[in-house]
């Protein structure tokens, strides 16, 4: 291979792509069946450690919180960890901690996710527990007011203590302004301080029942060993009509907006752009993926057209990055995060940013980036595979995103698909000016 | 030469049919590298897991701090014939994962490559720890990053806390001093700093070497031998640490920041990692104050009153020192009551002590999800280097359950006594909060 001439070299290596990495990613083997009051069973058998990932998504998030109660989809998640039918408050995480599991559990804008890792004998309690706390939950009002003021401890730590955290927010929710993205996932200070007991019971029963919930089980079992175990747990809980998700929509955004904060505590000036971009839901998973592809290429790492113009040409900025979800029900976000060189003004950085997307609309994407991003994307989401919980957590946002689980398999020859027209014209979609929120972090002003 | 051990029975107490098929196995290469691996050819991948003892921030030497973090840095900014852009370009192409960091003790390596580009990542790897060329580009790059991470973090209470615990407890002691450096030294460092750094503290004598994955032992072998070879032979530091004993005394300190929240860290003298007693502190830390919902402060300070969203201890063993210390924030007005609890928890304690359920339901955890956080290449490799860190022997995988199984509670009672009294507390406040 050494004595391969550098031209024929990325030719060999893009064959080797083609079949080595997609050979590997292509081969986990995907089991499903229903169960007759709707539960949705996926099993991702893979006997590398003897040891299981059960995980449970419900879809359900915090976009559905009724209006003026933000927070509510996140506030039930903690609850749920305070009791169910059959285990009293704190039992969940005793029993769990005391046979070796590590759990947690996620609210995400579209689902909520519990989930565990443990010893595969041990998977009949994790069943029995969930199942129970699916069926209600049995929390008394005392616990409930100390959990809230537990999220509101969260939200103080995690967003009040952080400009950064802040501004993120406040660009968010200047992005949708109708659409329920709107509200921040942990809530508004003022609504989370509201929501009651009743609220989270009442959104429980609605939302977690079988027929609204995928459950994903990856690791040492086959879905023949897991059936008769679903049956028995969740197969006797009670189907409900599923409550239609209705959100509202974002009204066509006609002026681009800007959001300012400036905070005591800011010692280094930053500047973000976000623009509302496409989805899996919102078109097809091949238009989501071209724009993963492109926000990729664009702004992360040292190789991105980005970081090589602002960072290492004009050395304007000191550091970029950018990010986009293409898993999200309604619109995803893409934004571009800068931080300016020491002595250049944002106002400087943000037009060097414009003229930089401009530049990169007109000349279009060079064949060896777009080869080396896939290429990194590709084996990005072969190590990612490599832990339980992770897989069931990929599988977990493809079918809640509503694409075939198969999609799994098929990852990297989705990428390999992407074609440099398809990376321009998510570009095309993406950069208007008009559907953007530009966010600066500043100092006080000095007096 | 070649050791081969058999990583069965992990799983033991977990349950008794379970296996777990991986087997480390020690290599010493011609060449004189001893290398630990482990096995795994189901998936094309091989992690790398590299460690240079005594090598991190803590061995800056004074008015070139940050000299060490810095260096990390600019290993990944080309090396050999390959320039920054030359360089990355390259490990895109083949997908591999590459990264340095320097923490207070070592500097840390962590590779990812499919196995079919071993050579290349390898033969990457040993260019940017042997001939990274500091071209001065990338050095002002680096230094304009630095410093702006630096001045991120100069606003962040979290990093104000850091700061602050640092200097309440270590003083003028190098374990005291800013890793990542200041304004000063920063601008002042060169490209000559960088390869001092490079002769005196990555050498043959301080590296340890881990891999797991789809490598045979002779590959790995062959790798070393073959790209390596230019690694220096022997440490040769221009800065020594001297044993340093956090003070058993109390101390508070309160750092005025005006926000929401007051942060708080609290802690004592710890335990070292190669104390006799360190298993016990690490099942009595998990007690008192492990990760989750389960320890007695989460119980105490977040379940039954509210007071914190998270709260945690942890032993931090150091090579020349041991702390052993907790974090949480809690909103200003409630600060008073969450150190109050807290002192009330750990003097309740030192009464009582912890329970016979408390201690077999943390044995119980303990053993039974130890083998669940080893479940890609990269931790297997990580693991490994820990267990050649500190020499806990190639039967440490076999072992370490019954371990943590023989502990007594009179062993574990004896060392909260002795460790934790509320007496010695020392504390770091950032915020506006009244303690």
């Amino acid at each position: 291979m050494a004595l391969i001439k550098p031209a024929l070299l990325s030719l060999y290596a893009l064959v080797w792509f083609a079949s080595g990495i997609a050979h590997a990613a292509a081969n986990q083997p995907i089991e499903q069946f229903r169960l007759d009051n709707g539960l949705e069973v996926i099993v991702l058998p893979n006997h590398r450690v003897p040891a299981v990932n059960h995980m449970i998504w419900y879809r359900v998030g915090a976009a559905d919180d009724p209006d003026g109660k933000s927070g509510l989809a996140h506030y039930l998640e903690h609850l749920m960890f305070k009791g169910s039918p059959k285990f009293g408050a704190g039992e969940y995480t005793r029993l769990i901690d005391e046979n070796g599991g590590n759990h947690n559990a996620f609210t995400s804008r579209d689902t909520t996710s519990y989930y565990v890792t443990i010893g595969k004998d041990k998977l009949p309690l994790v069943m029995q527990l969930e199942a129970d706390r699916m069926k209600a939950i049995t929390v008394n009002e005392e616990d409930a007011k100390k959990e809230n003021a537990v999220i509101q401890e969260e939200r103080r730590q995690v967003v009040d203590n952080s400009p950064d955290a802040q501004l993120s927010e406040q660009i968010y929710a200047a992005l949708f302004r109708n659409h329920p993205y709107h509200n921040p996932i942990i809530g508004w200070m003022h609504e989370i301080q509201n929501l009651s007991l009743k609220d989270a019971k009442d959104f429980h029963h609605r939302n977690y029942q079988p027929a609204n919930a995928v459950l994903i089980v990856s690791g040492d079992i086959t879905a023949e060993e897991l059936h008769p175990l679903a049956q028995k747990y969740y197969g006797g809980l009670e189907r409900r009509p599923v409550a239609e998700r209705v959100w509202k929509k974002e009204p066509p955004q006609l002026a681009a907006r800007s959001v300012t904060l400036r905070h005591p505590h800011v010692k280094q000036p930053s500047i973000s752009r976000s623009y509302t971009a496409t989805s899996i839901h919102k078109s097809d998973i091949k238009h989501a993926l071209a724009t993963y592809v492109m926000s990729y290429l664009l702004g992360s790492g040292k190789n991105s057209v980005l970081y090589q113009t602002l960072v290492v040409e004009q050395k304007l900025a000191s550091d970029v990055d950018t990010s986009y979800n293409l898993f999200t029900r309604g619109e995803g976000e893409l934004k571009i995060s800068l931080i300016p060189e020491a002595t250049v003004e944002l106002s400087v950085l943000e037009e060097a940013l414009d003229a930089a997307l401009v530049d990169f609309l007109k000349n279009g994407v060079d064949a060896d980036s777009l080869k080396r991003t896939k290429r990194t994307m590709q084996a990005d989401a072969i190590y990612a595979r490599e832990g339980l919980t992770s897989m069931s957590n990929v599988m977990g946002w493809i079918i809640t995103s509503g694409i075939p689980p198969e999609t799994f398999n098929k990852w990297t020859t989705l990428i390999d698909s992407i074609t440099a027209e398809d990376v321009m014209q998510a570009a095309r979609e993406t950069f208007k000016h008009e559907q953007s929120v530009t966010g600066y972090l500043l100092p006080l002003e000095a007096k | 030469m070649m050791k081969r051990l058999l990583l069965t029975c992990l799983l033991c107490v977990l349950a008794p049919a379970m296996s777990f098929a991986a087997s480390v196995q020690e290599i010493k290469t011609d060449n004189g590298f001893t290398i630990w691996l482990s096995e795994e050819h189901s998936l094309p991948l091989i992690s790398a897991s590299l460690l240079f003892t005594q090598a991190g921030t803590a061995y800056d030497p004074k008015g070139k701090e940050g000299r060490a973090n810095m260096t990390a840095s600019l290993l990944l900014e080309g090396a050999a014939d390959r320039d920054s852009k030359a360089f990355n370009q390259r490990l895109e192409e083949y997908a591999i994962r590459l990264n340095v960091g320097a923490d207070e003790e070592t500097l840390g390596v962590s590779l990812n490559t499919l196995s079919e580009h071993r050579d290349i990542a390898f033969s990457m790897l040993a260019d940017a720890l042997i001939r990274p060329r500091f071209d001065a580009d990338a050095i002002e790059r680096a230094r304009n990053q630095l410093l702006s991470v630096i001045a991120q973090q100069s606003g962040s209470p979290y990093y104000k806390l850091m700061r602050g615990w640092e200097k309440a407890t270590y003083a003028t002691h190098p374990y005291g001093q800013e890793a990542l450096g200041n304004e000063k030294t920063i601008a002042a460092l060169q490209a000559q700093d960088f390869k001092d750094y490079l002769n005196r503290y990555v050498s043959k004598e301080n590296i340890i070497i881990s891999l797991a994955g789809d490598i045979t032992a002779e590959e790995a072998k062959r790798l070393f031998d073959q790209y390596f070879i230019g690694l220096p032979a022997t440490r040769d530091a221009d800065s020594t640490l001297e044993e340093f004993m956090v003070p058993a005394t109390a101390n508070q300190t309160t750092i005025p920041h005006d926000a929401p929240q007051t942060l708080i860290k609290f802690g004592f003298w710890g335990i070292k990692r190669d104390d006799p007693r360190y298993m016990t502190a690490y099942v009595l830390n998990h007690i008192i104050g492990g990760s989750g919902l389960g320890s007695i402060l989460a119980q105490e300070i977040r379940i039954k009153r509210g007071l914190a969203y998270s709260v945690q201890m942890q032993l931090d063993p150091k090579d020349f020192s041991a702390e052993w210390a907790g974090l949480f924030s809690t909103k200003n007005s409630t600060a008073k009551e969450a150190v109050a609890t807290l002192k009330q928890t750990l003097s309740d304690l030192q009464k009582n002590g912890v329970s016979h359920e408390q201690l077999a339901a943390a044995k119980s955890y303990l053993t039974g999800s130890f083998l669940l956080n080893l479940d890609s290449n990269g931790d297997i490799a990580r693991f490994m280097t820990v267990m050649q860190r500190y020499k806990l022997g190639h039967d440490y995988l076999e072992k370490r359950n019954g371990m943590i199984e023989a502990i007594t509670l009179e062993q574990v009672n004896a060392v909260l006594l002795e460790m934790l009294n509320p007496s010695r507390l020392r504390m770091v406040a950032v915020g506006k909060g009244e303690l």
